[in-house]
């Protein structure tokens, strides 16, 4: 006896789920795993997989690699590929130029899109790709240090190794044909869904990935968010591991123009920080220098503590924020006159309070701190400026 | 511009109804909304004045080849309601065989494509369409920016999903991957006492990531029936509209956000009109 559906058993669920992803990704993302067939042409385009599989002598054993070798250093899904002469480019009988390209040459789009929404650590596993991005991100962009990668990126990555032992796992694959079709529809429609969500796909997703590791900006904490950064797409990532610093630092290049191994490892800059957290600690730092300032609090304008950074930041108005920063302290509400855009109280014991603010095109904020003297309004002027600077966007309103 | 196409793969779904209603309540919340009918069969006009037959205009320029397709904006009719104008269908021209003309291939999505570009200073152009997603209908998907898919909670209509995302994927490769966005899927007609309609709405909402699924519905009420007698958006169809006007208030807030429509900065200011001084 068949149980009643509506549309589960009406469905193709495997063709809705296709749909589905094909119709939530955007022009630039990348194209699903290619079929087995297809995906010959794919290991064209990716120079360092074969740098490191082929073309570093140093690696290379001294004798013919046995079999054992081969399936020890080779996924599995790769094994079964054929493989094309490196540098022999009258040899792959592909009509792709642009995959037969790849080999020494200009990237072309099937690069940008991999920079753009690049894989996820386990899209190899889940996918099968035989070209996991592990390679990849090992070969163009090391990690310089810890702090730089989070832990748990550093293990997703570590090595072939683990790898395989995600190509091994009981439930990379699923084989069991007995489960209700429906299942298997939402199984599938989750999976894409995933993988929309994962690359950043899908307006509302709950869960917004950690960003590539080789483009991914240095983050300590949860609370490291920069929810006032406004970069340019054609901005370089400055903050990216550096091999060597250009000298002078290079005009910004727009990232469709770049091979794929500088868009992954770009030289750092020498302009001010990328990473506005960061910024923010270089204006506290300038407060101490400029006016004697500690204590500096940024905020923005809903009183989101952005400076220090503290877990459990909670968003409240400003005037809230105000009320509870002037009822802590000791104030006598003398203020002092400073120029326009900073307001300056008296504490009571002998200190002032100084509040500034900056807006810009991304949104405005809102210092605090406490100097040992009413800032003329010179000092209070390049205060200011610091602030502004600090925000790294388009200000809207300079005399604010 | 914003060009948004209502269309499905089955009729009477209520198209006619999501884009009337849809339209109005976006111009009521300050977009400039223009509602074009490029069914032949007029359901717009029809569902809002006795005149749409005599009124020229969508099929009188497609159909015209001595019209230039910017002639259609001088077909825009007003309404009492400033920020809402309409292009009613007009008269699709017949072939020999007394049937419509079917309207397809380059040229006509040209002719269409220069017609629309003529409506730019419109924030919204709604285009209610034909059902299916073959010609006329398929050429102006082709050209939208976002589809909006009513789908009635009801098996047969559900079924026809695939084939409706299937048609909608193919222009979009077809376009490079840009366009046609699907603003969502639009479950109408449902039905909570019905538990058919009920399991067609959980279902969908189950199979379909919650992305292409507007979180607004449309409920089968016979508010409708009467504003399509009175000929009036369901809004207007009493001093105190009926509970279901809402949920196309809803879908317009919705739509907003998930195409993510701003408002000009420069009246993004602080001036509010207080109620009391």
């Amino acid at each position: 006896m068949r149980t009643m559906s509506t549309l589960g058993s009406w469905i193709n669920p495997d063709e809705l789920a296709d749909l589905v992803s094909d119709l939530t990704r955007t022009a630039s993302d990348p194209e699903p795993a290619a079929p087995e067939a297809e995906a010959v042409a794919a290991p064209l385009e990716i120079d360092p997989l074969f740098e490191i599989r082929y073309h570093d002598e140093a690696d290379l054993p001294t004798g013919p690699p046995s079999e054992s070798d081969r399936s020890a250093d080779t996924p599995s899904a790769m094994r079964d590929l054929p493989v094309f002469p490196i540098g022999n480019e009258s040899e792959p009988e592909t009509s792709d130029e642009a995959a037969v390209s790849k080999i020494g040459t200009k990237p072309k789009r099937g690069e940008e899109a991999e920079l753009e929404a690049p894989p996820l650590e386990t899209s190899a596993a889940d996918e099968g790709d035989p070209f996991p991005i592990t390679d990849s991100v090992r070969m163009d962009a090391p990690c310089e240090a810890e702090t730089e990668c989070p832990p748990e990126d550093s293990a997703a990555v570590s090595g072939p190794d683990d790898l395989e032992a995600a190509f091994s796992e009981p439930g990379a694959i699923t084989t069991d044909d007995y489960r209700p079709r429906r299942a298997l529809a939402a199984e599938s429609l989750e999976k894409a869904r995933s993988r929309a969500q994962q690359g950043g796909l899908l307006k509302g997703g709950r869960e917004i990935p950690s960003p590539p590791i080789a483009e991914a900006p240095p983050i300590e904490s949860a609370a490291d968010e920069e929810p006032f950064e406004m970069v340019e797409f054609d901005e370089i990532p400055a903050e990216a591991p550096k091999k060597a610093a250009p000298e002078p630092a290079p005009a910004p290049v727009p990232t469709s123009a770049l091979p794929s191994h500088q868009k992954a490892a770009p030289s750092a800059g020498s302009g001010p920080s990328r990473l506005f957290r960061r910024r923010l600690r270089e204006f506290a730092d300038s407060v101490m220098t400029l006016a004697g300032g500690r204590d500096v609090t940024v905020t923005d304008f809903q009183s989101y503590r952005l400076h220090p950074a503290e877990e459990g930041s909670v968003v409240e108005t400003t005037a809230a924020w105000l009320t509870r920063l002037l009822g802590a302290l000791p104030v006598s509400f003398q203020a002092a006159p400073s120029g326009e855009g900073a307001t300056q109280i008296a504490l009571r014991d002998g200190g002032w309070l100084c509040i500034l603010t900056a807006e810009s095109a991304s949104g405005g904020v809102c210092a605090s701190f406490q100097a040992p003297a009413p800032l003329d309004a010179e000092t209070a002027a390049r205060v200011r400026a610091e602030l502004r600077s600090a925000l790294g966007a388009k200000v809207l309103r300079e005399d604010h | 511009m914003t060009t948004i196409v209502i269309c499905s793969q089955k009729g009477g779904v209520g198209k006619t109804t999501v884009t009337v209603n849809l339209g109005y309540s976006l111009a009521r919340r300050g977009w400039q909304v223009l509602l074009v009918d490029a069914d032949p069969q007029g359901g717009v006009g029809l569902s809002l004045t006795e005149k749409a037959r005599e009124a020229r205009g969508f099929f009188n320029v497609l159909g015209s080849p001595e019209a230039t397709p910017e002639e259609a904006s001088r077909l825009v009719l007003d309404t009492r309601l400033p920020e809402f104008k309409l292009l009613m269908c007009g008269q699709a021209p017949e072939g020999e065989d007394g049937h419509p003309v079917d309207f397809s291939g380059g040229e006509v999505r040209r002719r269409l494509e220069k017609m629309l570009a003529t409506f730019k200073s419109f924030d919204v152009v709604l285009v209610d369409t034909a059902a299916g997603v073959h010609g006329l209908t398929r050429e102006l998907m082709a050209l939208a920016d976002h589809l909006i898919l009513p789908l009635q909670a009801e098996p047969l209509s559900a079924r026809t999903l695939p084939q409706m995302l299937r048609a909608a994927s193919l222009l979009r490769k077809q376009n490079g991957g840009a366009a046609p966005g699907i603003a969502g899927l639009l479950l109408t007609m449902v039905r909570p006492d019905d538990a058919v309609s009920e399991e067609v709405r959980r279902e969908v909402r189950q199979m379909l990531p919650k992305e292409l699924v507007f979180d607004a519905e449309i409920p089968r009420d016979h508010a409708f029936l009467k504003a399509s007698r009175a000929g009036v958006p369901l809004g207007l169809l009493q001093r105190q509209p009926p509970a279901s006007a809402l949920n196309f208030d809803r879908l317009a807030a919705e739509l907003e956000e998930r195409l993510q429509w701003k408002t000009d900065p420069e009246n993004a200011n602080d001036e509010y009109t207080r109620l009391m001084d």
